[in-house]
Order: C-alpha cells, then sequence, then structure tokens
C-alpha cells in the first residue's frame, strides 16, 4: 500500500487512527499491539509471501537482543557471552540481506567474472529489508554497547514495523522510538499533533506527485535511452541528470515528509532525514544533510567501529572508502552502486585532504563568499555526476550519458539531435525551465523540516488555527490523491528499491 | 476555545484551500471551457466564432496553447471565405491539431507545400466520418469548395454509430443501421457553473476524473483498466463499416465536383481500412495509405511520428510526411 493511494489515505490510515485512539482510552499496550498489527497488515497487503520472513526476523533479533541484554555486567565473561550472540545475531541479519538481497548479484558477478554459466532462481527482493535488517542491527550492537533491554514484544515489534517508516526509512533507533512507546500521551488524541501532521504529509505529497512526479519522465527519456543503447545529445544529456538529480531528492524526501507526517498523527516524533542536502558547500556538509539516518547509521556502526579517524589520514580514507563502498552496495545490488559509493569515497577522501592542506587559511576560506559559491558548485556539479551511476542501470549507459555531458561543443538545439526527448513527446526548454525553478527552491527555499516545526507551533497555539491548518492541508490531500490516482499507473517511491 | 470556532476554522481552512487551488489554476495553462455548440448550421458543432480557450494534455499540462477559432468557430489559421480553390481538410482532433503549433498542424504542412492555395481547416474534435460528410455539404454549399482532404484515423467508422461518444449529429443507429441525428445536449445549469471554475476543469477536463469509476477503484485492490464495451464480431462489424461508408459516399456525392482525398492513418486491425480503399476505388476518390510513410520516415529519421507516448496523435513529422504526399496527389489532380 502506498502513502499515495486513496485506499491508504481514506480507508486504512482513519481505521488505524480511529481504533489506535479508542482502544488507548482503555489499553495502552492493546493500542500499540493495534498499531503493530496494522503495521503487520500494511506490509502483508504488499508481499504477503514475505510477512512471515519479516516477523521471523523480528523474533529471532527480539529474542537475540534479549539474551545481549540478560547476560549480567558484572559477570567476568559478559562481554565474551554478550558479544557470542552479537555477532550470532549480526550473521543472521546479514544472511537474511543477503540472501534476498544479494544473492543473484554475487552469482552473476560470478558467472561473469569465470566466464561460466551459473544460474540460481530469481529471487524477489522483500521490500523494506535494507531498512528493516538495518534498524534490527542497530538494536543488537545498542543491547551490547549500551546494555539495552526490550522486554515487551509488542513494543519491539511495533519499532520494527511501525508503518510509516518500514518501508523506506527513516533508519531508527531503538531509544528514539521506545520511550514515545511508553509515554501515555502518546495514546491520546493530540488534534495539534493530527493538524501538523496533515500539514507535513501533505507537504511530501506535493514532493511526490507534482514535483518528482513531474521531473521524472525527462530523466527516464534520457537514462532509459542511454541504457537500450541510444546516445543521448549534450542538452539531453545534462538535462537527464539534472532532472533524475531533483527527482531522487523530492521523491525521497518527499517521503521522509510523509513518513514524519504520518508518525505526528499518532503522536509519535522520527528523526529528520533531509537537510536541504542541495545547499551543501562541500561533500561532508552534503553526507550530513543527506539521508541523514543512514549517513548516521554507518558513521555509529560502521565508520566508527572500523577506526573512524583514530588510526592516523591513512586509515581514516581507507575506513571512509570502504563505509562508503558498503553504503553504495547497501542501496542496491549492481556495480553500478558500488561504484557510486566509491566515487562519494574518492570525494570524501579529497575533501578531506583539502582540509589539511588547508587547515592554516580555512577561517579566511570559510569567510570567503566567492570560494562559497565556488564549492557549492563543485559540489552540486560532483553529486550530479555520481547520480549517473546511481540511476543508469549499466556502465556502458552511464558513460554514454557522462561523455555528452562532458561535450560542450555538442550542444545543438535540432530535433534530429535531441532524439530522445521528441520519441518521449517531451519539450526540453519546458524541461530546462522546470530544473531550473527546482534548482531556486532547493538552494534557496525554506527547509521542509523548519515549515514542520513552524506549523507545530503554530497548531499548539489555538483550536482556531490547528482547524485552519487542518481544512487546508486535508483538502489538498484530497486533491493531490485524486490527481495521483487519475493518472495511468501510480509511481512508487524509488527507495522502495533499496 | 468553543467547538464553533473549531469548525468555522475547519471551514475557513477547506475555502482557502479550495481558493488557493483555483487562483493556482487560473495562472497555470489549464484547459478552458470551448462553449461547442450548433452555430453556424444544425448539424455542425463548432465553437462560437473567435472564441478564445486553452488546451493542455494530462495532468501536468503538456503542449499547452492558447487556440483562436475564426469566423466559423474552427481553430484554423484563415477566416473561411467563398473561395473555389480552397482546399477543405476535414477530420476531427487530428486536424484540429491542438496541440501542436500553429505551423506544424497538417492544415499548415499542406499549404506549406502547395504554396497557391489555401487550406481551410475543419478539424472538430470528437466527430466521427458521417459528421465529415456534414462539413462536405458545408464547405461545398457556403464556400464553392470542389476538393477536400479526409484523415481519417482507426475508428472515424466504427465511432459513426449512434451511442458512440464521438458523434456531433448524423450517425448510425446500431439496431437499425437507418441514419438519425443525435446531437450533444446543452449544457445544464451545473455544468456551465462548473465550467467557470479552473479547479473544476482542472480535475474534470485535465484529470478526467469519473467520481463513480474513481470510488468502485478504490474499494479495489488492483487498478483494473474500465472495461469496455463488447465489441461486435467481425462479420456483424463489416456489416456496420460498409453501411457507413456507403452512407457517407451517398451523402457527399452531389458535393464532390473536385478531388476528394483520403488519408487513411493507423493499423488496419479491424479490415475498416480495406473497405473504405474499396469503396474509395468505386466512388473516384484517391487514397494515401499513411502507415507505411510513418514507418518510413521514423525508420529514416528515428524520430517518432506520435507526440507522445501517451498521445496518439500525430506530430510534426507525420505531417510533414503526408503533407508532401497530398500536395502531390493535388498537384497530379490540377
Amino acid at each position: 500500500m502506498l502513502f499515495t493511494t486513496a485506499a491508504f489515505v481514506f480507508l486504512y490510515l482513519p481505521f488505524v487512527m480511529a481504533g489506535f485512539f479508542l482502544i488507548g482510552r482503555f489499553s495502552r499496550g492493546a493500542a500499540a499491539a493495534w498499531l503493530f498489527a496494522a503495521s503487520v497488515f500494511f506490509y502483508g497487503y504488499w508481499m504477503p509471501q514475505y510477512t512471515l520472513l519479516l516477523l521471523g526476523s523480528i523474533l529471532v533479533n527480539f529474542i537475540t537482543g534479549k539474551r545481549i541484554g540478560g547476560v549480567p555486567r558484572e559477570a567476568p565473561d559478559w562481554r565474551t557471552r554478550a558479544k557470542r550472540w552479537l555477532i550470532a545475531g549480526v550473521t543472521f541479519n546479514l544472511v537474511l540481506l543477503g540472501y534476498f538481497k544479494y544473492a543473484n548479484f554475487f552469482v552473476d558477478s560470478l558467472a561473469a567474472a569465470l566466464g561460466r554459466e551459473l544460474q540460481i532462481e530469481r529471487i524477489l527482493l522483500p521490500i523494506g529489508i535494507s531498512f528493516f535488517t538495518f534498524t534490527q542491527i542497530a538494536f543488537l550492537a545498542d543491547a551490547y554497547q549500551k546494555s539495552l533491554r526490550e522486554y515487551k514484544p509488542t513494543h519491539y515489534g511495533l519499532f520494527v514495523t511501525y508503518f510509516p517508516h518500514l518501508v523506506a526509512g527513516p533508519v531508527l533507533h531503538h531509544a528514539q522510538m521506545m520511550p514515545q512507546f511508553q509515554t501515555d500521551a502518546t495514546y491520546r488524541w493530540q488534534f495539534a499533533n493530527v493538524a501538523a501532521g496533515t500539514a507535513i504529509f501533505c507537504l511530501g505529497l506535493l514532493k511526490k506527485v507534482v514535483v518528482a512526479d513531474g521531473i521524472s519522465p525527462y530523466a527516464d527519456a534520457v537514462f532509459n535511452g542511454a541504457a537500450a543503447g541510444a546516445m543521448p545529445s549534450a542538452a539531453e544529456a545534462w538535462l537527464g541528470s539534472l532532472a533524475y538529480t531533483f527527482q531522487l531528492y523530492f521523491d525521497f524526501s518527499g517521503y521522509s515528509d510523509m513518513a514524519i507526517g504520518l508518525s505526528w498523527l499518532f503522536n509519535v516524533r522520527l528523526p529528520f532525514n533531509f537537510n536541504s542536502p542541495y545547499k551543501s558547500l562541500n561533500i561532508s556538509d552534503f553526507w550530513r544533510r543527506w539521508h541523514m539516518t543512514l549517513s548516521a547509521f554507518l558513521r555509529d556502526y560502521l565508520y566508527i567501529p572500523l577506526g573512524g579517524n583514530r588510526h592516523g589520514p591513512l586509515r581514516r580514507y581507507a575506513n571512509l572508502a570502504i563505509t562508503m563502498v558498503l553504503g553504495g552496495l547497501w542501496h542496491g545490488a549492481n556495480w553500478t552502486f558500488v561504484f557510486w559509493g566509491a566515487l562519494h569515497g574518492v570525494y570524501l577522501g579529497i575533501n578531506h585532504a583539502f582540509r589539511a592542506v588547508t587547515a592554516g587559511i580555512s577561517a579566511k576560506l570559510d569567510a570567503s563568499r566567492v570560494f562559497a559559491v565556488v564549492s557549492w558548485l563543485l559540489t552540486f556539479l560532483a553529486v550530479i555526476a555520481a547520480w549517473v551511476f546511481f540511476r543508469a542501470p549499466t556502465f556502458q549507459a552511464a558513460t554514454r550519458i557522462l561523455t555528452r555531458m562532458a561535450d560542450f561543443g555538442g550542444w545543438h538545439l535540432d530535433v534530429g539531435d535531441n532524439r530522445l526527448l521528441w520519441n518521449a513527446g517531451l519539450d526540453m526548454t519546458r524541461g530546462f525551465w522546470v530544473c531550473a525553478v527546482l534548482a531556486a527552491v532547493t538552494v534557496l527555499g525554506p527547509n521542509s523540516n523548519l515549515i514542520g516545526e513552524r506549523l507545530r507551533a503554530l497548531c499548539e497555539r489555538d483550536t482556531l488555527r490547528r482547524s485552519l491548518a487542518f481544512g487546508f492541508a486535508a483538502t489538498l490531500v484530497v486533491f493531490l490523491i485524486v490527481l495521483n490516482e487519475s493518472r495511468d499507473a501510480v509511481s512508487a517511491f524509488i527507495y522502495f528499491n533499496f | 476555545m468553543s467547538p464553533l470556532a473549531g469548525l468555522a476554522g475547519l471551514a475557513g481552512g477547506v475555502a482557502a484551500a479550495l481558493l488557493a487551488l483555483e487562483i493556482a489554476f487560473r495562472i497555470l495553462p489549464v484547459g478552458t471551457s470551448t462553449n461547442t455548440g450548433y452555430y453556424i448550421d444544425p448539424l455542425l458543432l463548432t465553437y462560437p466564432a473567435g472564441q478564445r480557450f486553452t488546451s493542455a494534455t494530462g495532468w501536468d499540462l503538456q503542449n499547452a496553447r492558447r487556440n483562436h477559432a475564426n469566423n466559423y468557430g474552427y481553430v484554423a489559421d484563415h477566416d473561411f471565405v467563398e473561395n473555389p480553390r480552397a482546399i477543405a481538410l476535414i477530420g476531427d482532433s487530428y486536424v484540429e491539431g491542438s496541440m501542436l503549433e500553429r505551423q506544424d498542424r497538417f492544415a499548415a504542412q499542406i499549404e506549406a507545400q502547395l504554396r497557391d492555395r489555401p487550406v481551410y481547416s475543419f478539424g472538430s474534435p470528437g466527430t466521427a466520418l458521417l459528421d465529415y460528410a456534414e462539413r462536405i455539404r458545408f464547405a461545398s454549399e457556403r464556400f464553392a469548395i470542389s476538393d477536400f482532404v479526409l484523415l481519417l484515423e482507426r475508428g472515424d467508422v466504427a465511432q459513426s454509430l449512434c451511442g458512440s461518444g464521438n458523434v456531433a449529429a448524423r450517425c448510425l443507429d446500431p439496431m437499425t443501421l437507418e441514419p438519425r441525428i443525435e446531437k450533444q445536449p446543452e449544457p445544464g445549469r451545473v455544468k456551465q457553473l462548473v465550467r467557470q471554475s479552473a479547479l473544476a476543469q482542472y480535475v474534470f477536463s485535465q484529470l478526467k476524473l469519473d467520481p463513480v469509476r474513481w470510488l468502485r477503484s478504490l474499494l479495489q485492490r488492483e487498478h483494473t483498466p474500465t472495461p469496455t464495451a463488447a465489441l461486435p464480431g467481425q462479420k456483424r462489424a463489416e456489416h456496420f463499416a460498409a453501411r457507413v461508408i456507403d452512407e457517407f459516399f451517398t451523402r457527399t456525392a452531389p458535393h464532390r465536383r473536385g478531388k476528394l482525398i483520403l488519408v487513411l492513418v493507423g493499423e488496419d486491425t479491424d479490415g475498416t481500412q480495406r473497405q473504405l480503399r474499396e469503396a474509395a476505388e468505386r466512388h473516384g476518390a484517391l487514397v494515401i495509405q499513411g502507415e507505411p510513410l510513418l514507418h518510413a520516415a521514423s525508420a529514416q529519421t528515428g524520430l517518432s511520428t506520435q507526440v507522445s507516448p501517451r498521445d496518439a496523435h500525430l506530430n510534426r513529422l507525420a505531417f510533414a510526411t503526408l503533407a508532401e504526399r497530398v500536395a502531390a496527389l493535388l498537384a497530379r489532380a490540377d
């Protein structure tokens, strides 16, 4: 069930909310169980064949976490015993992820390397497996490092399956969610949160249904054409890459806004996942602003355990590279994702090296406006170039696009030179104008997290304001759902593939 | 704060959102009301003379154009005046070409090829072959035109049956196969009121929202295509087509003093084009089989001949290709 469908907004959501707050008047635990069951239904409605896999994974991780937390700290060998359980739990999760997400990839890659034909059955990717696996690995690591204890299976099940974040994040920490599930206020109807949540949901819906889906035909025309062997023109290559740059951002940040807004309806706050990433002035800044919960996960559970920056510059660069390559692989079972991650690892290495070399004049550089503009442009171009590998299904397709992007003498606006757009019935001038407007919005516009916070503050002031906000947002939600449903096909979110 | 204030706030919020959408759609190039009616002839559906309206395709308002109807209510480059040298180009939305730039439309491209003869574009969306016959009559009687070019796409024959939804006036009764008149109803008051709202125009004309169908789909798990009316058997369909084609040639016979050129586009999946070709041969009309020409143009240039994958109307390249052939035939006729 997609957040952008009428079935979700007009049937599932009101029913689940009504049940949650009604049951919550009598029993906190029963309301949490209701939300857990509703979240499992949400997943099962989509992929019934993998519901048992999800529940099995939850059960194993819950028991493992309990074992880790159950080893008494005062025991002389607690670390060894807890670590054993931790390794077993992490291995279980990685095997599950490896099989369902990467088995075909590894076999295909091995076959290509050996030049032999090796075949296994095509395995259907369970939606959200990357997210619920990482969420649970983080839980096990926290149970080991911070002696977390969670003995309520419904709370744990809800923490993992909570439908706003289940299929595409944000990646959650146990410590962020559990206190909220244990608070009485969570189970009480709070109209201020409902009004603000609806408004944030509406903002995310607008980003997805209008902006991301509106610009996606330009990206699809160019990338699908290049994948089919066609050579785009220079103008098409740039337009396709820019279009995808904005499509991905508005698609994923739209999803995150929707998840945050939906969660506010249930009085649960999810962490922000984006912070205007295209305003970044360097690549480290970009990774602090893009998919923030994944970046934090990779930092806390991979980069730092690998040694972080604690063992000299060389190790630091190596750790960065390993973290980014694995981060790339997390996104998808394809070498183009690995390369995308590696490219960002190189970017980060260069950025850190530059910072080290210019340490003496860094204050001066940071104060310079010219330096800021050049830094922004360089960062933005580097990100766009990397997105080409992220979107293109093959290296050949990516190379075709990048080659033409670098062909500065090849700009022709004749129809015959821009076949991919012509055949898709798309107007190049309109495409560039849309990209220019979106660039202005992402670089100069206000941050949706800030908008959300202000809306919430506004809604908390009085009934009139919150009713006004709710009426306004709910009407727009209805309109956007009607718009989305009237199209030939309802498009899924890009990050559902990961 | 009283519950009344809450309700007032809610109503205010709803009103403010609707107003914001209305303003947004007044700024955006949403298709506007066309006010079609039977202004110039009891059997011809046209825009009011001089009508200005906006057209656009789909939810994202692709190919938005501002159109201007001429003195007879057709979207054409010329005002129509009596001119025996003029050529009448007749058809539906393909001929009107409101999704194309003016110079890319079929009439403009034929005219560019001919150079010395005006082409009057009688395109009227949502009409079919027997309606075209009425336009031939009108063009002949009012403007003394003797040469006619018809652009016929798949469905123009079958849609001449009453109740097809693509009839302006004349059609064949599907039961008796006798000709009758089925005019489009006058818009009701609600529709007239709704036409004034850009938001309503967007929802009902651009999104083509059908509330009943939409509510039904809400309860279905998968999106299923709308069932279409069962097609009659092949033999019965051929019989219908033969009857429609016969009626067309009978009605147009008194007005065909010059050349009649039929440009057939689309695949001949049901044999209608074959029937049209055979009938044209019997009645001395010329036929251009468009599909092979369009395939060849597409293969040569690597460019599609459709407006877009979701809009099957013909584009600039297609019309340039067909116009060349039409001009050649007209020149030979001269």
